[in-house]
């Protein structure tokens, strides 16, 4: 019977060829979650570059982590020495050219390593993941993993991550055709508990810095009715939340929709037109960012993400106003 | 790809090549895409060495990109109902969460720091003297704009946006990094007020 042969010797093939793809998914999925987990739970310290288009920035970045909150200091290392310094409820920035020290309350970040298994099925229904191998980054060994979209609605990820720590030490933002559109790397990285908390002090003298403070939370968080809706979407972005703030950017208070599939995220601005500050219409973009204004019912609409410029405009030309 | 072509194009960021070599070289880069991208590193370090802005094809890498996907057919939607409820798993993968609100402090300060900047009369397109040539946008460090207004609302945007998703990389980091990196392209217009 050499049909079953054949049909057995097809299925061994199948199988074969298609167990080291699973396989590679599910180490690469395991390892993004613990990648998730290790930059927020991990002590590290170093100089990461951020490279985009023609531009690249030098920033000093210093983690720690204390009983479970994060404390972060960031200062750029080119040009005007800006300084973040941010913990879990505060928020200081230092800002020497224009000599002042600037206070906010910082909004509160769920400290979660997310459920990446719960939304892998849905995922993977977007994105392809693959451990792409090895290679030496920022001194140490590390695994690659490779994040795919499977349609022009999202860019792609390249990861480089420290096997031993899983660490995030090389980032890179593709597009469809595997180039780097944005790309971040640790030029050089301290991984270690014994970071001493001084390390997370300011080190720029603010004497006779004016000090500015917001002293309430600036958006409403009460759901409201709202008339705007956005009719159509690229397969797998849902609607992650829908509120109005108040931006330091804009007089009025400004509608927002965020929609996400789990790892590309985009957001719709709702604003009404003033005519003293009038808003450009159709793309922008900024590094890997797009976005894309229209007008509409005497407000501007705009659509803003790290996703590919496709994205942006299909989302805005399906909002609609009910009056 | 051979060291010597590497060598030329090295070579030719210092302007040691001769006509002849120069042309040969171009021909070659239009050719072969593995060079191009060699020749924007290039391009990229001896950017980074000499400091300063240039006027190179890669300015337009991003915009080239984006370009391109935007003249992809369009493809088909599904249709989604976004009154579908919030889902709480949704959450934003990972993520170093450093903060967009400290972008949004950035921009502050901007606005602060650069009083020509804040309700600046928008730069018309067509009355640019060579100095304001030289601190048109460059792709990435700035949204690609002449508008003021429009910037500083997007930049506001971009912030609050990245608050709510700090994606699955150093997205935080990014954010802050492309807000910073903002006023030093813009430094020498403020050099000319």
């Amino acid at each position: 019977m050499p049909s079953i042969y054949k049909t057995l010797v097809c299925c061994v093939l199948f199988i074969s060829t298609s167990l080291p793809v699973v396989a590679s998914e599910k180490q690469a999925l395991e390892l993004l979650q613990k990648m998730s987990a290790a930059i927020k739970q991990l002590n590290y310290e170093g100089v990461f570059v951020f490279i985009h288009g023609n531009q690249m920035e030098t920033m000093y970045i210093v983690h720690k982590n204390v009983d479970n909150e994060e404390h972060e200091r960031l200062l750029s290392l080119v040009g005007t020495p800006r300084e973040i310094i941010r913990s879990n409820d505060r928020l200081i920035c230092i800002l020497p050219d224009s000599q002042s020290v600037v206070v906010d309350k910082s909004r509160p970040k769920k400290y979660l390593p997310v459920g990446l298994q719960r939304v892998t099925s849905e995922l993977k229904r977007y994105y392809s993941f693959s451990v792409a191998g090895q290679e030496r980054m920022t001194g140490r060994e590390s695994d690659i993993i490779y994040i795919k979209p499977k349609d022009p609605y999202r860019y792609g990820y390249r990861l480089w991550l420290d096997q031993q720590t899983h660490m995030l030490l090389k980032s890179d933002l593709v597009n469809e055709k595997d180039e780097a559109v944005e790309q971040i790397m640790f030029t050089q990285i301290t991984i270690d508990d014994s970071i001493q908390p001084e390390r997370l002090q300011p080190t720029i003298s603010t004497k006779g810095y004016t000090w500015m403070k917001q002293d309430k939370a600036l958006e409403s968080t009460e759901p409201h009715i709202s008339r705007w809706s956005v009719n159509k979407l690229p397969a797998g972005y849902m609607q992650g939340m829908h509120n109005k703030h108040n931006l330091p950017t804009s007089r009025m208070p400004v509608e927002h929709l965020m929609f996400t599939d789990g790892i590309s995220s985009v957001s719709v601005y709702i604003e009404e037109m003033n005519d003293k500050k009038p808003m450009m219409k159709g793309f922008s973009s900024i590094g890997a960012v797009n976005a894309y204004t229209t007008i509409m019912s005497n407000h501007y609409v705009t659509v803003v993400g790290e996703v590919p410029k496709t994205a942006v405009k299909v989302i805005a030309d399906s909002v609609s106003f009910r009056d | 790809m051979s060291d010597k072509i590497n060598e030329q194009i090295s070579a030719m960021f210092d302007d040691e090549l001769n006509a002849e070599e120069y042309e040969l070289l171009i021909r070659r880069l239009k050719q072969d895409e593995q060079l191009q991208s060699n020749w924007q590193r290039y391009q990229l370090i001896s950017d980074v060495l000499k400091k300063e802005k240039i006027t190179s094809p890669g300015q337009n890498f991003v915009g080239a990109v984006s370009q391109q996907i935007n003249n992809e057919s369009a493809i088909e939607l599904a249709d989604t109902p976004s009154q579908s409820k919030p889902i709480s798993w949704l959450k934003p993968l990972t993520g170093v969460a450093i903060a967009a609100s400290v972008a949004a402090m950035a921009i502050v300060g901007i606005q602060n720091i650069n009083p020509g900047y804040a309700p600046a009369d928008p730069v018309p397109a067509l009355a640019q003297s060579p100095v304001q040539q030289s601190i048109q946008p460059v792709a990435g460090t700035r949204w690609d704009l002449q508008q003021p207004e429009t910037e500083m609302r997007l930049n506001g945007y971009l912030v609050n946006h990245s608050e709510y998703t700090s994606g699955i990389s150093l997205q935080g980091m990014v954010n802050y990094a492309r807000i910073a990196g903002y006023d030093s392209v813009r430094q020498p217009a403020e050099d000319n007020q």
